[in-house]
């Protein structure tokens, strides 16, 4: 209940707490934290619970929770302090004051009306003096009191400064007494609390500014007290004395004053109460006042000839008091009332709104958040898959489902080669069915695109003749064995470019210079390799010595002619550098087993399906129709379409050819060159890349590795498209053994373990001495389908790479940061 | 209770930006964050505590490290009901999928998804894998399209392949978001599970009103600064002795000078200090070239900032300041031209900045001693700057992410489409508010309270808009 009404006093101490938080945050700010907790505990613990239903936010509401949480505070102080708090020493000190003052004025009053009041019996006392002391200069005093309060209330400042008076009286002597009550009990507190209570001191100086008038209430209400004690000591002096002693009051003047002046002046001052009392109790009638006029001579003279009546002088005791009653105590008693009501009003409706308290308030209703965790735990770093032998157990068991679930794959697929159906069908010959589906899916968008990157990669082959040249004898003679078969096929690829030159034509392709060069050095260099293939042995024999010298430098008509040739000699040749070609002899290999005995278990598994699977998809249909006129076409071929055409029109035409071949369908066991690769490409990248970015893709992995791509493969969308990818891998005939593969990865995303399961899978298939280059990408943008990447990203996958532990594992950057793409 | 709270486990892949986004929801930067990618590597619980009790939890996952593997497996085992929890108990001892089941875990245990994705980048296989599965592990679940750039030509795809899979996707910049963002990313948690809706209310609540706990006390840092400021003094008391030569006297004059400005300037880092406690920062990179790093009584901040000298002379004219000096000074301006007046003042920092000194050098002279007092500032546009100075430095620090302690600077900004207005906060006010501070400086000199209330609610007022964007944070001054 005590907690219910706000004093003076508690506001105070509310100013001593709020300052001492303040001065506490201030040396350190991360109390506030503390701060919070504090005040936010309290308020749920205690203040809420005690307020009950009030609602947040509202004047009572805010009042009563403040003063709930001084409470609170105040318990938690240490009892020998509590009674040092500035609050209670200022109630003391306000209660030691009033006593004081009181006695003081108490004392006064006597004094003054004795001294009044002391009659020897020989002159009466002058009701003037007495009435201008005790009576006028009383009300003059209020009135000027109202006069300034009126005065300021006018000028607005009321509420700000405390009346100066007061303030120079009365509050010096109110902070002596707080200091001297304080420090009388300080006297048995220890030092630390007196260091405290010393800080304490201070309180009322910069209240006036939040409290208003507040902070000189107390004084003004010591200053009534005063008042009120004086004219009480002044009325009882007077009382007794005219009780226990015979006074005679009288008047005077040196003017010619009527006595009816006096009756009218008396009367006046009496109407309160001369109503009641009426005349000669009341005030003195006229016959009194004018029996008790004094005349100095009168007296003076030894035998007063007219001896005033006795009950005439006696008349104005009763007058005197009744005025002392009512102009001197009853104004202060109303004052005093006056100004202990404005207090507690003032202290009822508080608003506690300055922006201390509202700190305080608003930490109180502030739910405290906490977002810090318990407990932040460092766990491994990403896993790095060890190195194994096996590859790594596929967490699926049915690829199908795997692939079924990825719809956005199919909607990916840009050109869906027309004749994929029907192949799948022809290709289901033996183990090829099941991979075959997942297959078509995945693989054919990408098959396009790898081929129109051939050309390229082809010209910069020719820089290097030697590699193909040297290893093709031994495949020759196998493909020479199986000429015959494998003929249709190849051919067929071959018939097929020749239809298509005339259309190919259109291509603009600002490399077409360029591809044509490769054509031509395809032509020448690929003739060695191939000739596994369709190749025949007289017509190998005469191309890859002589062509590949003459290939590599010469300018665009060199270059035709010198393709024109090459192609005359080998018309199958062309389409066999690339994978494609020699599909054709490996499309044999189920019939004759010929074939270089090497791998021809593996190519067996691999098998043809594959192979025709992709040739065909990649070229597209009008390669079918073709076949028929294979075995003549090869021949004619040669002369014909080049010669004519001009430099554009053959690189097209040779693009056009080595397309069809390269592309993934090397699966069935693709045949790699000395100096070619498998080239594995991410999904991600594989998706977005044009085909005229091909070339350009092949072209960089040779400045890096030196390699040309013998075949293609993506992975990277699941299991199933990973295994095929590794498939053609295993599958793949190595002219020059430890396998050369290039791994295509996007690099603006850091490496996960996927990732590096991968590498490891494919170590792993490759066998430990493989030499595998991992190119990363970055991300891709308008400009630049194949841009570098940052090296930021670039160390953090060096990072990983590392802890592979992989020795003939090779991290490049595609494309660097300054040379753009092309060289 | 506790199994009912809303848990949201961030997922992604490996820097997609996950931490950023919850030091960025629970404004909490001393999370570890790192541009290199798997500094996350454990999931952590990042409850938010209202008085005790927590009410959110948000899960910081280690990123996806084998998406494809763990969708083919989800599909193997699509007969399951529960397939996140199948799988965590199937791997757990698994090294290589400690970081999936460790991600994977919070999900099993029944949590919702927030996936982070960054927006400005392509789509990849991985992202379509991990929204797949992710759809399959079937519970409530949102993405936030992380965009640290101003990159959106992918926005949309990103969206027509979320949406598919999502409950809700909204877009956020971990590295840019302001209080009003933030706010309306915790409000579409509630469109993730109806159930929710109190208790994210009831944290954005809290979260609401600890903002403008901290916006008040910031104001209240603010002019308390303000007050300081402008009675700051410096004095020192000199034996005649030592003020013989000249050149002694120039001495003490010069130090008297310098302690008084390296008064005020640690006046301003103090205010600073609090204001970025108070916003809870524990890491703060600062533009190498803002205002905020320049001297506090340099030629730059000083003409950056503040009023104009036509607003200035106005305010100070309507206002009784020192008009004598104000309107010296738009005369001047007008008949000099603002370039002589601040050629002149590029000198020295106490100068004649804009043709009046910072402060008063007083010399007290008494029998064998003299007393240098410098200050109180009395230049007019002086509290001007620094009340654009902090408050520039208070919308730093509000509207500085907590998930961007490895944000990238040279990420283009995405902040200002519209123009930037040039110059302080002040000088956008109104000449009445103008002359509200004006009044307020000029009582705070005098060591009296004026206006203050008015200056309380006007600064408030910006830093508010400051909260919610609707004053520009001049983030590039």
């Amino acid at each position: 209940m005590t907690a219910r009404r706000w004093s003076v006093a508690d506001l105070i101490d509310l100013e001593y707490y709020l300052d001492q938080d303040e001065q506490r945050l201030r040396e350190n700010p991360t109390f506030r934290k503390t701060l919070t907790e504090r005040d936010r505990s309290l308020y749920l613990e205690t203040i809420a619970p005690a307020l009950g239903q009030a609602e947040p936010h509202t004047p009572a509401h805010r009042r009563r929770g403040l003063r709930r949480w001084l409470e609170e505070r105040r318990r938690s102080e240490a009892p020998e302090m509590r009674a040092l708090l500035p609050g209670a020493a200022f109630h003391g000190a306000q209660r030691v004051v009033n006593w004081l003052v009181a006695i003081l004025g108490w004392g006064a009053g006597i004094a003054v009306a004795s001294a009044l009041l002391s009659y020897d019996g020989t002159r009466p006392i002058s009701v003037s003096w007495y009435l201008f002391l005790l009576v006028f200069l009383q009300v003059a005093l209020v009135f000027m009191l109202l006069g300034t309060w009126a005065y300021r209330r006018v000028r607005g400042r009321g509420a700000v400064t405390p009346p100066a008076l007061l303030v120079g009286i009365l509050r010096p002597v109110l902070a002596k007494t707080t200091n001297w009550l304080q420090g009388h009990r300080i006297g048995h507190a220890t030092g630390e609390f007196q260091e405290r209570a010393r800080a304490s001191q201070g309180w009322l100086k910069s209240q006036h500014a939040l409290y208003g008038p507040l902070s000189y209430l107390p004084l003004l209400i010591s200053a009534q007290v005063f008042g009120v004690a004086f004219n009480l000591g002044v009325i009882l002096t007077t009382m007794s004395l005219e009780w226990f002693t015979d006074i005679a009051f009288g008047w005077g003047s040196t003017l010619n004053v009527h006595p009816q002046t006096i009756f009218d002046l008396s009367r006046l001052i009496a109407l309160p109460w001369g109503w009641l009392l009426g005349e000669g109790v009341g005030y003195p009638s006229l016959e009194q006042v004018a029996g008790s006029r004094i005349i100095l001579e009168h007296w003076a003279s030894a035998t007063p000839v007219d001896k005033p009546d006795p009950l005439h002088l006696r008349s104005w005791g009763s007058f005197l008091m009744l005025a002392v009653l009512t102009y001197g105590l009853l104004p202060r008693l109303l004052l005093l009332g006056g100004s202990l009501l404005v207090q507690r009003m003032i202290l009822a409706r508080l608003p506690m709104t300055h922006s201390r308290t509202q700190a305080l308030y608003a930490r109180m209703l502030s739910p405290r958040i906490e977002t810090t965790p318990s407990s932040a735990r460092q766990g491994a770093e990403m896993p790095i898959p060890a190195a194994s032998e096996n590859r790594s157990q596929r967490v699926v068991g049915d690829a199908a489902a795997a692939t079924s679930a990825r719809p956005w794959r199919n909607a990916l697929v840009r050109r869906p080669a027309p004749g994929r159906p029907p192949i799948v069908a022809d290709a289901s010959t033996g183990q090829a069915a099941p991979t075959a589906p997942s297959t078509a899916n995945r693989a054919t968008p990408v098959a396009e695109p790898v081929g129109a990157g051939r050309p390229f990669t082809v010209a910069r082959e020719t820089a290097e003749p030697t590699a193909p040249s040297r290893s093709s004898p031994p495949h020759a003679t196998d493909a020479q064995a199986s000429a015959s078969t494998p003929r249709p096929a190849g051919t067929g690829t071959v018939t097929a470019e020749q239809p298509i030159r005339p259309s190919v034509p259109a291509v603009t392709d600002p490399d077409a210079e360029r591809s044509v060069t490769s054509a031509a050095a395809v032509a020448s260099a690929r003739s060695p390799v191939p000739p596994s293939g369709p190749a025949t042995a007289p017509q190998q024999e005469e191309t890859s010595p002589a062509t590949k010298p003459r290939i590599p430098e010469p300018d665009p008509p060199s270059q035709t002619t010198a393709k024109a040739k090459t192609k005359a000699k080998t018309k199958a040749k062309a389409p066999s550098k690339t994978a494609r070609v020699e599909v054709a002899p490996r499309a044999a290999p189920p019939e004759t087993s010929t074939p270089s005995g090497v791998d021809a278990p593996a190519r067996e598994r691999a098998v043809a399906p594959p192979r025709l699977l992709l040739s065909p998809r990649s070229r597209s249909a009008p390669a079918h129709p073709a076949h028929p006129a294979a075995p003549v076409a090869p021949a004619s071929v040669p002369e014909t379409p080049i010669e004519p055409t001009d430099a554009g029109v053959a690189a097209a035409a040779d693009q056009a050819v080595s397309r069809p071949g390269p592309g993934r369908a090397s699966r069935g066991g693709e045949r790699f060159a000395p100096d070619a690769c498998l080239l594995l490409l991410h999904v991600d990248i594989d998706d977005i890349l044009e085909d005229e970015d091909h070339p350009r893709l092949q072209q960089m992995l040779l400045l890096h590795t030196g390699w040309r791509v013998g075949a293609t493969a993506t992975f990277g969308a699941g299991s199933a498209m990973n295994e095929e990818a590794l498939a053609v891998l295993e599958q793949g005939v190595w002219q020059a053994p430890p396998p050369r593969i290039a791994v295509i990865e996007d690099g603006s995303q850091p490496p996960i373990t996927e990732n590096l399961r991968f590498l490891r899978d494919l170590r792993a298939a490759a066998g430990p001495r493989a030499q595998i280059t991992l190119a990363l990408v970055g991300d891709p943008n308008d400009e630049d389908r194949l841009p570098p990447m940052r090296s930021f990203d670039f160390i953090d996958w060096q990072r990983k790479v590392d802890q592979m532990a992989d020795p003939y594992l090779r991290l490049e950057m595609l494309a660097h940061a300054d040379e753009h793409g092309e060289e | 209770m506790s199994a009912k709270i809303p848990r949201l486990a961030i997922m992604g892949h490996p820097n997609a930006g996950k931490s950023s986004v919850v030091a960025t929801l629970t404004e909490n930067d001393l999370i570890a964050i790192d541009k290199r990618a798997g500094t996350t590597t454990e999931s952590n619980v990042y409850p938010v505590v209202i008085d005790g009790r927590a009410v959110i939890e948000f899960i910081d996952t280690p990123g996806f490290q084998n998406p494809n593997a763990i969708l083919e497996w989800f599909h193997a085992q699509s007969d399951k009901l529960e397939l996140p929890r199948a799988f965590v108990a199937a791997h757990c001892d698994d090294p290589l999928f400690a970081h999936d089941c460790a991600l994977l875990q919070p999900v099993a245990e029944g949590a919702a998804i927030i996936l982070v994705v960054d927006g400005s980048k392509r789509i990849k296989e991985k992202d379509r894998v991990e929204i797949e599965l992710l759809r399959l592990t079937g519970r409530p679940r949102m993405a936030i399209l992380n965009n640290l750039t101003q990159y959106d030509r992918y926005t949309s795809q990103w969206h027509d392949a979320l949406c598919k899979a999502f409950n809700s996707v909204r877009e956020f910049n971990a590295h840019r978001a302001t209080y009003a963002e933030r706010m309306k990313l915790l409000q579409a948690l509630k469109s993730i599970d109806q159930r929710w809706e109190p208790l994210v209310g009831e944290a954005i609540q809290a979260f609401a009103h600890d903002w403008n706990r901290r916006t008040d006390l910031a104001v209240e840092t603010i002019l308390d600064l303000l007050r300081d400021a402008l009675t700051f003094k410096v004095s020192r008391t000199v034996r005649n002795g030592r003020l013989v030569f000249e050149s002694g006297r120039e001495r003490i004059k010069q130090e008297v000078m310098t302690a008084f400005e390296d008064g005020l300037r640690d006046l301003e880092v103090q205010a600073q200090e609090q204001i970025r406690a108070n916003f809870r920062h524990h890491v703060w990179h600062m533009p190498p070239d803002s205002i905020l790093g320049k001297d506090l009584l340099s030629e730059e901040v000083n003409q950056a900032l503040g009023l104009s000298k036509r607003q200035l002379a106005l305010v100070g004219m309507a206002a009784g300041a020192a008009s004598g000096v104000t309107i010296d000074l738009s005369l001047a301006g007008h008949t000099f031209g603002a370039g002589a007046l601040f050629g002149a003042a590029t000198g020295g920092l106490i100068g004649l900045v804009g043709g009046k000194a910072l402060a008063k050098l007083n010399i007290e002279r008494a029998p064998g001693t003299q007393r240098f007092t410098v200050g109180p500032v009395h230049h007019p546009r002086f509290p001007f700057v620094l009340l654009d100075r902090i408050v520039l430095y208070s919308a730093r620090a509000m509207n500085w992410s907590h998930g961007r302690q490895a944000a990238e600077e040279d990420a283009p900004d995405k902040v200002p489409d519209k123009p930037i207005p040039r110059g302080g906060f002040t000088e956008a006010l109104t000449t009445q508010q103008q002359r509200d501070l004006a009044r307020f400086f000029n009582g705070a000199r005098k060591g009296k309270p004026e206006r203050e209330e008015e200056c309380r609610i006007l600064i408030k007022e910006i830093l508010h808009g400051l909260a919610l964007s609707e004053i520009d944070s001049r983030a590039d001054l």
